[in-house]
């Protein structure tokens, strides 16, 4: 009792204390006692699969699955809404290479990758980091996703709930429902100024990439940008500098006013269209069910079309980027890990 | 590239009627119809990619900045204990719909009555040295990534001071503190 005590005094003093620190004194307080800090740093030993310069791939000591990897940055961050987006964009790249790598060299039949965020949604270290576990379908892990039925009046609810912030976070607002309708890349594209909106964004200026150890030539900085500006990181000088209200309908209404009219008059025809849409499935709802093998054995045989458009994308993919480089990135283009189109097919075989 | 047989693509190209959270042009995000919980967001890209694989870069890193804030807006509209992002890649590890997807599903504090801990493996030491050299081999060809290599990254103090005025957020680190023993 007398232990218990104290440990209740102790766990009180603690909570003034770090209730008093400054948000500095918190993460370094924190940093001092995170194991995996201790990891980065080399001061203590684990398993390292992979290593770069902002993060750390280790094999987890209580693995789900043999092979199962935790990704971590080296810095420290207690929460996921700490980790700076590029920071996180890097984890994921990484987290994508190593899942390609669990199904080539450990031939997994399927990967599974988790973030728990919370100590609620089972994280249990104060330090961010991903799961990336190789799967098989005899692997006895039951990482289901439990379905439950909702109805729509409680799904409106909550997305009413979720706008306000979303809208603050990600300044994202739904557009009005006659742009939404698919006019794709007219009213429903963004503007650059709400891509810029993340907000993280300010946070990673340009300049400051700049001081790298390995300085690479201008040309292949200035490609870089582009691609970081294509992704949402800008300079913060350039949106404070542009006005911050901008009307999202006005411009491309004066420019496309006439096919608007077009749109509008077509809409109508579509909205009647997709409410015969809507009616018809339920009515053959009771019909697909038993035709379910036959759609399966349709995606099998459509299993070598889509093999052959993933091509088609690969090229476009390639078209697309010389337009973007100068060429000079072509020398420090990947050997990237690309993904066997056998491997896709052995996991939707 | 619409797939008639895809629920995604259904979804992306607006015939399939669902509460859109956040879309901007390459991923779009709406609250599942068949939630694990309330609030259960599903993050796919608009685009038809098979396996996570075959996401290009750009859009990966997208898809976790966009998860990572939408969970955060998840954890400060509906008082929750935390988020799970869970990535199923693969028939085997649970993917029911070849289009990549990611679920952000809001934990509760207590009693959600989901459980996605695993029970550790008691691996021999043959069987993790035989994984972790594997994996070291072919992790060494990692690299190429189209925007943030070999960049050192660090961390803004303003961006951590500016996140953690935040009330709510706060009082989750110091929360998910006290629970470290």
């Amino acid at each position: 009792m007398a232990q218990q005590q104290m440990n209740q005094e102790q766990a009180q003093e603690l909570q003034e204390r770090l209730s008093r620190m400054s948000p500095e004194e918190l993460r370094d307080y924190q940093k001092q006692n995170c194991i995996f800090c201790h990891i980065s740093s080399g001061k203590q030993q684990a398993k390292k699969i992979y290593e770069d310069i902002n993060c750390l791939g280790v094999l987890d000591i209580n693995p789900a699955n043999a092979g199962h990897v935790l990704l971590l940055p080296k810095e420290h961050y207690a929460v996921l809404p700490l980790v700076p987006d590029e920071i996180l964009g890097h984890l994921a790249m990484v987290a994508k290479a190593i899942s390609n790598v669990m199904l080539k060299a450990l031939e997994a039949k399927g990967t599974t990758i988790f973030v728990a965020n919370g100590a609620a949604a089972g994280q249990k270290a104060q330090h961010v980091m991903l799961h990336i576990i190789p799967r098989d379908e005899k692997d006895g892990l039951n990482i289901a996703i439990p379905k439950y039925r909702i109805n729509d009046t409680q799904l409106k609810q909550i997305k009413d709930k979720l706008a306000p912030r979303i809208k603050e976070v990600l300044n994202y607002a739904e557009k009005k429902p006659e742009s939404e309708d698919k006019k794709e890349g007219k009213g429903t594209r963004l503007l650059p100024d709400q891509t810029m909106g993340f907000t993280g964004a300010q946070d990673t200026t340009i300049p400051a990439m700049m001081d790298i150890k390995i300085r690479p030539d201008e040309g292949l900085l200035e490609n870089k940008r582009k691609k970081l500006e294509e992704i949402g990181f800008v300079e913060r000088k350039e949106i404070e500098n542009k006005p911050r209200v901008i009307d999202v309908e006005e411009t491309p209404e004066e420019e496309n006013s006439e096919e608007e009219k077009e749109d509008a008059s077509n809409d109508e025809k579509e909205q009647e269209s997709e409410e015969e849409e809507e009616r018809v499935p339920q009515t053959t709802a009771h019909k697909r069910k038993p035709r379910k093998k036959a759609h399966e054995d349709e995606n099998d045989s459509s299993q070598e079309n889509d093999d052959v458009t993933e091509n088609n994308d690969d090229v476009a993919n390639n078209d697309k980027k010389p337009e973007e480089d100068d060429g000079k990135e072509e020398s420090a283009e990947k050997p990237k890990s690309g993904v066997d189109l056998d491997v896709i097919a052995k996991l939707f075989g | 590239m619409t797939r008639p047989n895809c629920k995604y693509c259904q979804v992306v190209h607006g015939n399939t009627k669902v509460e859109i959270v956040y879309q901007d042009d390459k991923l779009i995000a709406y609250l599942n119809q068949e939630p694990a919980s309330l609030g259960h967001i599903m993050l796919v890209p608009k685009e038809h990619h098979t396996i996570f694989e075959q996401v290009p870069d750009a859009e990966t890193s997208k898809m976790f900045t966009v998860a990572s804030k939408l969970s955060a807006a998840l954890f400060d509209s509906l008082n929750l204990g935390g988020t799970n992002m869970i990535i199923a890649n693969g028939v085997a590890a649970g993917q029911d719909i070849p289009h990549v997807a990611m679920h952000i599903i809001p934990r509760m504090q207590q009693g959600d009555n989901l459980n996605f801990e695993w029970k550790p493996k008691q691996l021999s030491e043959e069987e993790s040295s035989i994984a972790e050299i594997k994996l070291r081999e072919a992790c060494a060809n990692i690299g190429g990534f189209e925007s943030t290599e070999n960049k050192v990254i660090e961390h803004k103090k303003e961006a951590a001071d500016k996140i953690i005025d935040d009330e709510d957020i706060e009082n989750y680190l110091l929360k998910s503190l006290n629970r470290i023993p």
